[in-house]
């Protein structure tokens, strides 16, 4: 069912809350790539990501996650998917360990399997010292490596972030870069929101801008300094005239 | 502690804030018209008011003398009073100890730290104070009507047992945080408190029962045993009683005995105080681990891994330990009722029945809330790869097993002694947390488990609807018990409020409905998509 669908086909998605938050979005994100999700505050980003995620019904439109229809089949999407909410929400008297012996039962994993990947992912995101710490006393910084270590534990094909680098320190905040990048060098598809433009920059394959809910720009680094006719620009040159007079993407 | 603008800053900010607590819990946070709250108020008001009057007007009928007919029942009531005060200041003065909220806002700024206490101690007494006057209201203003004003003269002593109770609590608070240090102290305090709060109630109900097979407090308080030990009239153990009544001398000595004791404490103590509360702080921070073993990682089935994932959590929640234990508390008397009656011939379940189902009813509607809207990490649950039944199964077993541990060990002894009142029991039990159960998922929201005090104000009908079905089905369980038809008008009480809540709850269909917090656009938790 997954082999030769792209990692994400969003067709005509909309969702409107008091005024359209998301308005009739087309996506296409290729297996095993960096995307990053850019816009301004409000812009939709992650009304979108949730939607993906099966955490927020969509008005209208269809999402597919490597060939299932995320809406008629929720569960088995879900099961390779992986979502990573901008403010982590673990729970406070759970050690990490335990925290992801409970995503491991959730995800219905061999336990053999799921130790490694535990103990792992604990130990990349150095987070060995307090493997049986409970959480309560985490910084935010840990917080959200112990929720992105729960999300990546069952090897999930589509792993969706919203912000995941806020609140991180610079160490903290390359060693998530790193483990995200091996992922998706392992054949993951990784897609991502972000302010930290840099971090776009560098590491997204593609790039896409939206503003009112709508696509303005999409593309390689490249093709978006094509678009705004600033060639040697940074992606913040890029991000802000798109964005600021962009019009959808046909 | 520096002088007045300290105090005056930070006195306005807690009457705003208890200002505005007090408005989120009359409204439950809704944008009520005041017309419609004004209305609701005075017929709550006017309710309260005949209920008093159909007690105290019995009593009144032939003139209220303060002989020890009376000062026994009304000392009792005192002394009752005053355990749920201390209680309530007990686990209020644990929660400043830790509560961050604003803490670190005040004092991180140049104001002085033992002013903040100072006006946090304040605070408790105000708080408790007021809250018992507002709940004595009309047992007062019943008494002033039936047997002469001098009795508003409780107005008075209320507050001044607010600030005795309050002293004492802080007292009580240091001393365990002294005894026990940062990491335990919230623990225990939240148990004392609890024991605190219901020692006095079940212990004169045990009493009752073990003296004269019965339940009645007043009927004990009028005891022949009692009234024998009671002191003479004259005693100043009266006075506080005396002082409720509106006699000169003892009102005006509880009133400065309440005073100086609060006075006191916050002009010796404030700086303990303070100390204290950035002990706390740092104490929140420390980290909790699992004694250095080496964690067995397994992993179970998904039902299986969430059911123990909230007995877990239910088990490492010092503010739940203690709640449940105030429950099992309850449900001593009742077990001493079998106890005593053991092979006599008569039917315990009568009195068995009504308080077990309003043990567990009530017991089950915090659990449910807990498992079910004080989900910490609803992204997590709701994009896992299980369809939503699955997770409502798993939540409702974790809460019908915490349940069953609690009522099964009476269950069982009710059956040795009664069968059939140990089946109702049973039937009723079930009953009653299933629907304690499914109101928590009709108004279910989105909060985190340190909310959890405040469910009731999050929304006022879910707590008004499990209070009303769980009454209902104890009175139910106990004209069955019984063997009497009349069992029928409180169990259809019931499900007619549970139709309602059903029609009222913004998630009222399947349970598994999305459902958007009101007027606002914005998603509330959910189990699945739609």
């Amino acid at each position: 069912m997954t082999g030769s669908h792209p990692a994400l086909s969003i067709r005509g998605l909309s969702k409107v809350y008091d005024r359209p938050a998301v308005d009739n979005l087309d996506l296409d994100v290729e297996p095993g790539a960096f995307y990053a999700l850019l816009g301004p505050n409000g812009a939709g980003k992650t009304t979108t990501l949730r939607m993906i995620a099966g955490l927020l019904p969509p008005d209208a439109g269809s999402i597919g996650i490597f060939g299932i229809d995320a809406l008629a089949d929720p569960v088995g999407a879900r099961r390779i998917t992986a979502w990573v909410p901008d403010e982590p929400m673990i729970y406070e008297r759970l050690t990490p360990l335990e925290y992801l012996e409970l995503v491991a039962g959730l995800w219905q994993m061999d336990r053999v399997v799921a130790e490694h990947a535990a103990r792992e992912l604990i130990e990349l995101l150095e987070l060995g010292e307090q493997a049986n710490e409970r959480c309560e006393s985490f910084s935010k910084g840990m917080r959200q490596k112990v929720a992105l270590a729960g999300a990546l534990v069952h090897d999930p094909k589509l792993i969706i972030l919203d912000e995941p680098l806020t609140g991180l320190d610079a160490h903290a905040a390359r060693r998530v870069k790193d483990v995200l990048l091996a992922r998706v060098r392992d054949g993951a598809t990784v897609i991502l929101t972000t302010h930290i433009l840099e971090v776009a920059e560098r590491m997204a394959q593609r790039i896409g801008m939206i503003r009112g809910g709508r696509l303005v720009a999409e593309g390689t680094l490249d093709d978006l300094r094509t678009r705004s006719g600033q060639r040697e620009s940074t992606l913040e040159d890029v991000f802000l005239a798109l964005v600021a007079e962009g019009e959808p993407v046909s | 502690m520096r002088g007045g603008p300290d105090l005056r800053l930070i006195a306005a900010h807690e009457l705003r804030l208890a200002w505005r607590d007090l408005h989120a819990m009359l409204t439950a946070r809704r944008r009520w018209k005041t017309r419609i709250v004004v209305f609701w108020l005075t017929l709550a008001i006017a309710f309260a008011h005949l209920v008093a009057w159909c007690i105290i007007e019995p009593a009144s009928r032939d003139g209220l003398v303060l002989d020890r007919a009376v000062l026994v029942p009304l000392g009792g009531s005192l002394v009752l009073t005053f355990a749920v005060m201390l209680s309530q200041a007990i686990e209020q003065v644990t929660r400043v100890f830790y509560a961050r909220g604003d803490l670190d806002l005040l004092l991180s700024s140049p104001v002085d730290a033992g002013a903040v206490s100072a006006v946090r101690i304040g605070a408790i007494a105000l708080t408790s104070g007021g809250m018992m006057m507002l709940a004595a209201a009309a047992f007062i203003n019943v008494m002033a009507a039936l047997n002469g004003v001098s009795w508003l003269a409780a107005y008075l002593v209320l507050p001044a047992l607010s600030m005795a109770s309050t002293a004492l609590a802080v007292l009580v608070a240091c001393f365990l945080f002294g005894a026990f240090g940062a990491r335990r102290t919230r623990l225990i305090a939240q148990i004392v408190a609890a024991v605190i709060g219901a020692a006095f109630i079940v212990g004169v109900n045990l009493a009752a029962v073990l003296s004269m097979q019965g339940y009645s407090r007043v009927r004990f308080f009028r005891s022949d045993g009692v009234m024998a030990l009671a002191p003479g009239e004259s005693s100043l153990f009266w006075w506080p009683v005396r002082a409720l009544a509106g006699e000169t001398a003892p009102l005006l000595t509880v009133i400065v005995a309440g005073t100086l004791m609060l006075a006191g404490v916050i002009v010796f103590m404030h700086r303990r105080f303070a100390s204290i509360v950035l002990a706390a702080s740092a104490a929140s921070r420390m980290q909790r681990g699992t004694g250095g073993r080496r964690h067995r990682f397994a992993v179970d089935n998904p039902t299986r891994t969430l059911r123990q994932k909230e007995w877990l959590l239910l088990l490492r929640d010092p503010w739940l330990v203690s709640q449940s234990l105030m429950q099992i508390f309850y449900l001593i008397p009742p077990a001493a009722i079998l106890w005593t009656q053991f092979g006599s011939g008569g039917n315990p379940g009568i009195l068995v029945v009504p308080v077990l189902v309003m043990a567990t009813g009530q017991l089950a509607g915090g659990l449910a809330w807990l498992t079910v809207s004080g989900e910490d990490a609803p992204d997590l649950i709701a994009s896992a790869p299980l369809a939503p039944g699955r997770i409502l199964r798993a939540k409702v077993e974790a809460v019908a097993g915490a349940v069953g541990l609690v009522a099964l060990p009476v269950i069982i002894l009710l059956a040795v002694h009664s069968p059939h009142s140990a089946a109702v029991a049973l039937v009723t039990v079930m009953i009653a947390c299933a629907a304690a159960t499914a109101i928590q998922l009709w108004f279910r929201g989105q909060a985190r488990r340190s909310h959890f005090r405040h469910r009731q104000t999050t929304s006022r009908i879910a707590a008004l609807c499990e209070a009303g079905v769980t009454i209902s089905l104890a009175g139910a369980g106990g004209l069955w018990a019984f063997g009497s038809l009349l069992a029928l008008l409180p169990a259809l009480l019931a499900a007619g409020i549970m139709l309602m809540a059903w029609r009222l709850g913004p998630g009222g269909d399947t349970g598994c409905r999305m459902y958007r917090a009101a007027g606002r656009g914005v998603p509330a938790r959910r189990f699945a998509p739609a």
